[in-house]
């Protein structure tokens, strides 16, 4: 698949290691998974931090490995910002949500002329609360319970409708 | 007790089964699927890893290659090595080589173990000069990657010792001296090696017990995984032999006892043990446990018999193992009533290890059966809620009701579907 990849630097966007790392698998996944099955060749991504590049890039690389019938374009909005004026076939519109600081919320809400195909919401509000009992189990040096903390924290980590979240992908195809 | 005999048809019955099975598994750029593990999972990039599912992956097929003669099993062994090569990134990286995290890159211990791989099937490749300079490409990399001036780090820049990587590190290192002559790596084995040591418990209820990680380099973190002990003891006993330091030796035995002394009845091991006497008691691996019994092997100790009893009873018919019992388990640590589709979903990464421990097992010179596999079809729970997991030679599938839960066409490198629960990180 071929990429085109700019990048809107967002003032107070965090790095991507730990929980954001990982939000970061589930959205560009979620978006290269339904571009290669929706048979788009090529993608414009615009990321909020360069240090993204390099991941989006390795996907384009292996999502084009498998030659198959394809032709469509696809543009990936990742910044909040508003969907391009010329509508592609898919479009992958990220927003930030109720979990995210205030400065990343104030974008334009994205309402393509398009139908919603599948949202995703990531790093979940109750995710995010699970942070309160590891940093106790921390403390107090219980690895036992730090680990099943982490893994209730994970089960809660994304879901396939909107609720209260960091992140917020939504993917669009022509009505 | 199995007879001999019996024990020997057995695994080379499940030795080809399972080299189907990876066939089965295989799409441009090499072998792919979902990955469950303790760490996270991938069930929607299914495309090719480069990681630790070639190291044995190709030292399984050149085994083969070596007992039988067979010259498909050398044709597989050159496919499996040339899409590593292939996959050499500029920087001297292979893509996707993060196993339960890809797609990404520089993935530890996978780079190392792939890397180990390709050294230690050389002597059969077809293109064994490139697999040399593609290993000391990536070796170097690693060096200049995760070196602090005094060990590896297990991410650039960030302090922290990871005790069974670095022996993975110190194997792949060591063979490459072995192998060229060039002793350059010796200095860099060593400190991994000497990592290992310094992380061993002396003394207490986990005598001989590696930490799985010290952050900052510091103290170690209190959590002793027998499966991730038991990867360590390969690269210790080639160590005290090359090395020519008998320490490796007493500490790779001291990790024996520790496996001997936390096996269940069943021939199955804990995830964890805490410093503190509490266990992550699931989930237990299965195709993983040919590890811990290559292990043994490698110390010229006898295996555990109900353990390889476990594992060869864990082959679906498809010819893939099963990954392990008791994922439904991992957040209440509470007994599982059902089998979680983790547990169920064979996985290359956990069969390559599999395919190598049964492939030394063979006898030399061997002939080998046909395969005779077929679709798989179990029970399983996805969450709580009853599913049906599906696999042929084309296609994986979880179904609850009549719902799609996850569906893979075995050529895509990204899942057809997966749905919230399946695809939980």
């Amino acid at each position: 698949m071929v990429v085109e990849i700019h990048v809107r630097e967002l003032a107070g966007f965090p790095d991507i290691s730990g929980a954001h790392e990982l939000s970061w698998s589930y959205i560009l996944d979620a978006v290269f998974a339904d571009a290669y099955h929706a048979g788009v060749d090529r993608l414009t991504c615009t990321l909020p931090t360069k240090a993204l590049a390099t991941a989006v890039q390795l996907r384009a690389d292996l999502t084009q490995v498998v030659e198959r019938p394809a032709g469509g374009t696809a543009v990936a909005e990742l910044t909040g910002g508003a969907p391009p004026v010329e509508l592609p076939d898919r479009l992958y519109a990220l927003s930030f949500g109720a979990a995210a600081p205030r400065r990343l919320r104030a974008g334009p809400t994205v309402r393509p002329a398009m139908a919603l195909s599948t949202s995703l919401s990531v790093f979940t509000l109750p995710a995010r609360l699970w942070g309160v009992p590891l940093r106790l189990f921390a403390a107090l040096r219980r690895p036992d319970l730090y680990d099943r903390a982490s893994f209730a924290m994970r089960r809660d980590f994304a879901r396939t409708d909107h609720v209260p979240a960091y992140y917020h992908l939504s993917v669009w195809s022509r009505e | 007790m199995m007879d001999e005999p019996s024990l020997q048809d057995r695994i080379a019955q499940a030795v080809v089964d399972l080299g189907a099975w990876l066939e089965t598994m295989r799409q441009p750029g090499g072998y792919g699927g979902p990955v469950a593990h303790w760490w996270q999972n991938r069930f929607q990039y299914t495309g090719p890893g480069l990681d630790w599912r070639y190291e044995g992956i190709l030292i399984g097929y050149a085994t083969l290659h070596e007992k039988t003669g067979d010259a498909a099993w050398r044709g597989r062994l050159d496919v499996a090595a040339d899409d590593v090569i292939a996959g050499q990134r500029p920087d001297g990286s292979y893509r996707a080589s993060r196993f339960e995290m890809n797609p990404d890159t520089l993935g530890t211990p996978h780079e190392a173990a792939a890397t180990h791989g390709l050294l230690a099937a050389q002597p059969h490749l077809s293109n064994g000069e490139k697999a040399v300079e593609v290993a000391r490409r990536n070796l170097d990399n690693l060096v200049e990657k995760l070196w602090d001036g005094r060990g590896f780090n297990d991410r650039p820049g960030v302090s922290g010792r990871v005790p069974n990587k670095l022996a993975t590190l110190a194997h792949a290192l060591m063979c490459y001296v072995r192998l060229t002559g060039d002793g350059g790596y010796l200095p860099y084995a060593k400190a991994a090696l000497d990592d290992v040591l310094r992380y061993q418990m002396a003394q207490g209820p986990n005598v001989g017990a590696v930490h799985q990680y010290a952050p900052g380099g510091a103290a170690g973190d209190g959590r002793f995984f027998p499966y991730y002990n038991a990867r360590c003891v390969p690269a210790l006993v080639l160590g005290a032999d090359l090395l020519g330091d008998e320490r490796y030796l007493e500490a790779a035995r001291g990790i024996k006892s520790f496996l001997d002394g936390t096996m269940h009845h069943d021939g199955s091991w804990p995830q964890i043990v805490y410093v503190n006497g509490r266990r992550a008691a699931w989930p237990r691996w299965l195709a993983g446990t040919a590890d811990i019994l290559l292990a043994y092997g490698s110390l010229g100790e006898a295996m555990p018999d109900v353990a390889l009893r476990r594992l060869l009873d864990s082959q679906l018919p498809s010819g893939g193992f099963r990954t392990a019992t008791g994922f439904q388990a991992q957040i209440r640590q509470a007994a599982p009533s059902a089998a979680d589709y983790r547990d169920v979903v064979p996985v290359v990464g956990w069969n390559d290890k599999a395919l190598r421990l049964l492939a030394t097992m063979l006898p030399s010179p061997t002939t080998l059966p046909a395969p005779e596999t077929a679709a798989t079809e179990l029970p399983v729970t996805v969450g709580a809620a009853p599913a049906l997991f599906r696999e042929s030679p084309e296609a994986m599938e979880l179904r609850i009701g009549h719902e799609a839960a996850y569906a893979w066409d075995k050529h895509a490198p990204w899942a057809t579907t997966a749905n919230g629960q399946v695809n939980v990180r």
